[in-house]
C-alpha cells in the first residue's frame, strides 16, 4: 500500500518560462497526490516568470530566484531546499502525464531496494497547421531518455551520487545517470510514459548538436572514471526491468 | 574486395570526438559507443586522409607491410563490421575532406596492435533520436555565451 503522507518535492527549474510554466505546474497538481512540495527555481529569467508564479495558487509552492547559472545549478538549488524524501523534476515547458507520480511512487513503495524509477519519454512536436505553435502532438513512440524529468528519486541517492555537475550545460542529466550507474545505484526502468517532452522547432538543429558533442564528453568522463585504478573500463550494470506497475501498467494498489 | 585499403567514416550516423589520448565514437543507429587509444586512435584520426592504411603505417613505423597487415586488419574489419567506417576506394592521390575539424591524436611511439573497445551499456540510451536532432531544448543559453571550448558544428 502507498503511504499517503510521503512528501514529494518537485523541482521546476525555469529560465524565461512564463509561457509554459502554468501548464507544467498544472500537470503536477493534476497528479491527484496531495503531499507535494513545488519548488520553482528561477534561473535569472528576464521575462515575467516571477509574475506567472505569483498568479499560481500558492499552496505548497515555493519560489526562489538565482543569478543565471544553468540547469544543474538550478536543480541543485532545488535539491538543497527540498524537504521531501522523494524528489521529482520537471522542466518548465514540459509536463507529467496523469497518474505518473502515483505510479512511480508505488514502485518505490513496493521495491525498497530501488532508488530511482525512470519512465519513458514521449516526445511532442508542434501540431501541423497550428500557427500559434501552442498545440503539440506525439512525435514517435516513447523512448528511454536519461533525464531527471522522467524519473522519481529517493532523496538518499543524491547523497551517494551527488548533485548535477554545474560545470556542464549540456548532457548534465546523462552525466548524472552515468555516475549513478557507475556506483551501481539500483534503477528501475518503467514501460510507461513519465515525461511529455515538448520539442520546439526553434530548438532543433541539423547535423551534430551541442548536446551530441557533450554526450561524447560525458562518455569520456565516465570512461576515465571507470578506468581509475589502472584497469580497463568495466561495462555499466544492466538496467533493471522490474518497473512495470501492475498488469495494466498502472500503479498497483494506489487507487 | 576483401582487403580494402581506404575508408570513410559513416557520418552522420557515426559521431565522434578526439580527446588528447582517446577517440570516443557513438554509432547513433545502434546506441553502441566505442573507445580507441594509441594506434587505434591515430588510425581513426587519419583514416579519411589515407589512401592505404596498411602501407602508410608500414612506412611510418618502418615495419614489413605483412606484419602491419596482420596487426591492423582485424581492427579495420571491426570498424567496418560495427558500421563505423565503410570501404572507400579512391583514385591514387585523391583525398577526402575530413568530416570533422578534430585535431589528430599524437603519433604513438610504439607499434602495438590497435584495439576497438566496444560498450553496449548505453545501447537503448544513445539512439539517433532524440540526441541527434535536439539542441538546447528547454534551456536557452544566454545570448553571446561562448560555446565553451570553441568547437563548432560542421555543416
Amino acid at each position: 500500500m502507498m503511504n499517503p503522507q510521503r512528501l514529494v518535492s518537485v523541482i521546476i527549474p525555469v529560465f524565461n518560462g512564463e509561457t509554459h510554466l502554468v501548464d507544467a505546474v498544472d500537470s503536477i497538481r493534476r497528479q491527484e497526490y496531495a503531499s507535494v512540495e513545488l519548488i520553482v527555481v528561477d534561473d535569472g529569467s528576464s521575462d515575467d516568470t516571477a509574475g506567472a508564479v505569483r498568479r499560481l495558487p500558492q499552496d505548497g509552492l515555493r519560489y526562489v530566484y538565482q543569478e543565471n547559472g544553468g540547469p544543474s545549478r538550478a536543480r541543485n538549488r532545488g535539491l538543497a531546499l527540498a524537504q521531501g524524501d522523494v524528489i521529482g523534476f520537471l522542466d518548465a515547458d514540459d509536463a507529467w502525464p496523469p497518474c505518473r507520480l502515483r505510479r512511480q511512487l508505488a514502485v518505490l513503495d513496493r521495491e525498497s531496494s530501488i532508488d530511482v524509477v525512470l519512465g519513458q519519454t514521449q516526445l511532442l512536436r508542434p501540431s501541423a497547421g497550428d500557427a500559434t505553435r501552442s498545440r503539440f502532438e506525439k512525435d514517435g513512440p516513447p523512448i528511454v531518455f536519461l533525464s531527471p524529468n522522467a524519473a522519481l528519486f529517493r532523496r538518499r541517492v543524491f547523497e551517494r551520487v551527488g548533485g548535477f555537475d554545474e560545470a556542464l550545460r549540456y548532457a548534465e542529466d546523462i552525466d548524472w545517470f552515468m555516475r549513478a550507474r557507475e556506483l551501481d545505484v539500483p534503477l528501475a526502468v518503467e514501460h510507461d510514459v513519465a515525461w511529455l517532452y515538448r520539442r520546439h522547432e526553434r530548438n532543433m538543429t541539423r547535423g551534430r548538436s551541442m548536446r551530441e558533442l557533450r554526450v561524447l564528453d560525458v562518455l569520456k568522463r565516465s570512461l576515465d572514471r571507470r578506468r581509475q585504478g589502472g584497469r580497463g573500463a568495466a561495462p555499466l550494470p544492466t538496467l533493471s526491468r522490474g518497473g512495470r506497475c501492475g498488469p495494466d501498467g498502472r500503479g498497483a494498489g494506489d487507487g | 574486395m576483401s582487403r580494402p585499403a581506404s575508408f570513410r567514416i559513416e557520418s552522420p550516423k557515426v559521431v565522434y570526438e578526439v580527446f588528447d589520448d582517446e577517440v570516443v565514437i557513438i554509432n547513433l543507429e545502434t546506441g553502441v559507443y566505442y573507445s580507441l587509444n594509441g594506434l587505434g586512435a591515430e588510425i581513426w584520426t587519419r583514416i579519411e586522409e589515407t589512401d592505404d592504411v596498411v602501407l602508410e603505417l608500414a612506412a611510418r613505423y618502418q615495419r614489413p607491410a605483412g606484419d602491419v597487415e596482420a596487426a591492423v586488419r582485424p581492427f579495420l574489419d571491426g570498424l567496418v563490421a560495427e558500421g563505423l567506417v565503410a570501404p572507400d576506394p579512391r583514385a591514387n592521390g585523391e583525398r577526402r575532406h575530413r568530416t570533422s575539424g578534430a585535431t589528430a591524436v599524437t603519433r604513438v611511439s610504439t607499434f602495438e596492435a590497435p584495439v576497438l573497445h566496444k560498450y553496449s551499456d548505453m545501447q537503448e540510451l544513445l539512439l539517433l533520436d532524440p540526441i541527434h536532432e535536439v539542441d538546447e531544448v528547454g534551456w536557452p543559453v544566454r545570448p553571446n555565451e561562448p560555446d565553451g571550448d570553441g568547437r563548432k558544428d560542421p555543416p
